[in-house]
């Protein structure tokens, strides 16, 4: 259901008033400058470390974000705290394990007991404005658990060229259940709608709007226009916003953007098509998993192909909007963050992040953070976790870190604690307490990488044991269950489980 | 005969309106509550009680507002009727099209490769509609079974009614 505001009446509005237009604009103060230095936080969904060429990917998919990097602080073995968006971003926002915040399934939510403490409330409780934009709907049901916190709501469909999704409008205090009933009722993934006409109504009108749409720039994205969730868009769009209106906020501020692309649909814009074609991706063939869809080779090797076009797509509108930021100096007093919530898999006859396998390809995530005046690159290679860019950006800010969360100062701001022990969680079957039944648990200690298969039919308990040193490509399983380190991660993993019993 | 006049006599008094309503909500709501129940299992995982109460109020008042969206043309059209039409062939050709459209909308959510055949599905749904019509009108092939049918269906779908007026009572306190 399209907007009251055509796409283009928004965009001038955008340039007269800077914030007061933003759709679902709650409060707006006069700007302020601050000694607190801002942070920008930008978030892009399903981007792989693998397929950067930052990281060592034989493709060059990335070259802004290398350039980006010369003035960073580049984390080299950065994992997601989970295998998709609602698990992955909930622990980046509070800071804590799946296991913990219990936003375990798609349209999941935070525990309420860890509700009260998250990124836009710490910073809000510190005078800091906060924003918060994202493409992405499961991002916005946690986030409105988060909202009284959070002083611009950007709306989802705020730079969609056809939106198609009205809870926002009509139920924005129950966005979160009232978006999962309406996806259930009109468009369920993989199972009948609840819905026996309407749905099929709603699909025709969808389509037809995003037909039209599609239709206008078919030469700019002949492939189709990027897409989620009845949400079409430009990337373009939410760069030339950013551009304007991240200058213009209130200071000391805290904008947290969670853009969609690279995620499925790869549809890159037409001068990123092809681009990779005659470039091999290196990736060796692998053995195929127990929980493998049955994806053949040449169906992963040319998804992987226009997956790597996104990404380069993604970097140039990225490159665009640091340049355009650098040139105005709204960065001079600014920490930015480059992150992602989880990864994408394209072997083992695996596609995409929906799975329950945790090999690097879907946990392994960039992580660059810059800060004000920033001069030179350190490198970071000690292995480092999602959860603990909350209490990292908390010590920039100056901001007192509450006990409780389960990240760390990040090194080299804080200790490099050799040994130190991560995890990363996929349980979307289990329910809001007691301890996690069905799931996978992945254990990182050094380059050491156990993984725990467990609940699952036909497989109760299985394991999986890689040094990663020796093997990153994670092809030998060297589990023995008679190692003494190896039984040691594994009573971790337990403990991991048994979390919330109570 | 006289269980034919007693049922035709118990029809006059009900407005056409009212069966051709409960026969469409019928339809609607056993779809939406059997296919509500396959979700309500991964429902439990994650919600709370109040939420579950959310996620069914609101899954029932877009049933019923669906209900009332499919019902309201078909009443209208009815009222287009001749008035001898009105009650029996209404009726018949309420529950035809009703029948005719499950069909084909159970086949396109059946078969997600169909929906780019779509066209020529409603093409096909449009000739059967209009061949049926044609016989039921003509040959009065449905009888009077149809307004039997929706006169038994009226408690029932009452309740589904009135769930879904207490599931929209819930969505309204849960957006206060």
């Amino acid at each position: 259901m399209k907007r009251a505001l055509s796409r283009r009446e928004f965009l001038k509005l955008m340039g007269l008033f800077p914030l007061l237009s933003l759709p679902g604009s709650r409060r707006v103060r006069g700007r302020e400058s601050s000694a607190s230095p801002n942070i920008l936080f930008l978030v892009f969904d399903t981007l792989s470390a693998r397929h950067i060429s930052l990281y060592g990917y034989p493709r060059e998919t990335m070259p802004n974000l290398a350039r980006f990097a010369e003035r960073a602080t580049v984390f080299h073995r950065n994992y997601s705290a989970g295998s998709f968006t609602t698990s992955g971003t909930a622990s980046l926002l509070t800071g804590l394990l799946p296991a913990t915040h219990r936003a375990l399934q798609a349209y999941g939510t935070v525990a309420e007991e860890h509700r009260p403490r998250n990124l836009f409330s710490l910073f809000r409780a510190a005078g800091y404005h906060t924003l918060s934009f994202s493409q992405n709907l499961l991002v916005n049901i946690l986030v409105k658990d988060f909202i009284d916190a959070v002083e611009d709501y950007v709306p989802a469909d705020a730079f969609a060229l056809a939106a198609h999704e009205f809870s926002d409008d009509l139920f924005f205090k129950d966005y979160g259940i009232a978006t999962q009933a309406e996806r259930t009722f009109l468009s369920p993934l993989g199972q009948f709608p609840n819905s026996l006409f309407l749905s099929l109504v709603s699909k025709y009108v969808e389509e037809g709007g995003q037909q039209a749409v599609t239709r206008k720039l078919r030469e700019k994205f002949p492939r189709g226009l990027p897409q989620n969730h009845g949400l079409v868009y430009v990337l373009e769009d939410l760069v030339d916003w950013a551009k304007e209106a991240l200058p213009g906020l209130p200071q000391p501020y805290l904008a947290y953007l969670h853009i969609m692309p690279p995620h499925d649909p790869y549809n890159p814009r037409v001068d990123f098509i092809g681009r990779y074609a005659e470039q091999p991706d290196g990736a060796p063939e692998k053995p195929v998993h127990f929980f493998s869809e049955g994806r053949d080779a040449d169906f992963l090797r040319g998804k992987r192909e226009h997956y790597d076009e996104y990404i380069a797509y993604v970097d140039a509108e990225f490159g665009r909007l640091i340049d355009a930021l650098e040139a105005q100096g709204a960065l001079e007093n600014s920490w930015v963050v480059f992150a992602s919530d989880h990864g994408e898999l394209f072997e083992r006859g695996i596609y995409r992040h929906i799975t329950p396998v945790l090999y690097e390809g879907v946990i392994g995530v960039p992580l660059l953070m810059r800060a004000p005046g920033q001069r030179g690159r350190v490198d970071v290679v000690s292995p480092t976790n999602n959860v603990d860019i909350l209490p990292t950006l908390l010590q920039h800010a100056g901001i007192a870190i509450p006990s409780g969360l389960e990240g760390r100062v990040l090194p080299p701001w804080g200790d490099r604690q050799a040994g130190r022990l991560l995890f990363a969680v996929d349980a979307k079957s289990n329910p809001k307490r007691g301890p996690l039944r069905v799931g996978t648990i992945a254990a990182m200690q050094g380059a050491k990488k156990l993984v725990h298969f467990f609940g699952y039919d036909g497989y109760e308990s299985e394991y999986e044991f890689y040094d990663l040193a020796a093997d990153p490509e994670e092809m030998v399983n060297l589990y023995d269950p008679s190692d003494v380190e190896i039984a040691a991660l594994q009573a971790e993993i337990e403990s991991l489980r048994q979390r919330g019993r109570e | 005969m006289a269980t034919s006049s007693a049922s035709g006599r118990r029809r006059e008094a009900r407005p056409a309106a009212v069966d051709i309503f409960v026969l469409t909500a019928f339809l609607i709501h056993v779809w939406t509550i059997l296919n509500m129940l396959w979700d309500v299992p991964s429902w439990l995982l994650h919600m709370s009680v109040g939420e579950l109460a959310g996620a069914v109020g609101y899954t029932l008042l877009f049933a019923l507002l669906e209900s009332i969206l499919l019902a309201l043309p078909l009443i209208l059209l009815a009222y287009v009727l001749p008035a001898k039409w009105r009650r029996e062939q209404a009726l018949n050709l309420t529950f035809l099209f009703l029948a005719l459209s499950a069909a084909a909308a159970l086949v396109l959510h059946s078969f997600e490769s169909l929906w780019f055949s779509k066209r020529w599905i409603g093409a096909a749904w449009l000739l059967v509609l209009l061949s049926a019509s044609f016989f039921v009108i003509r040959g009065k092939l449905l009888g009077d079974w149809i307004g039997r049918a929706a006169a038994r269906l009226q408690l029932l779908v009452g309740i589904y009614v009135a769930a879904d007026l207490l599931g929209g009572l819930i969505v309204l306190v849960r957006n206060l």
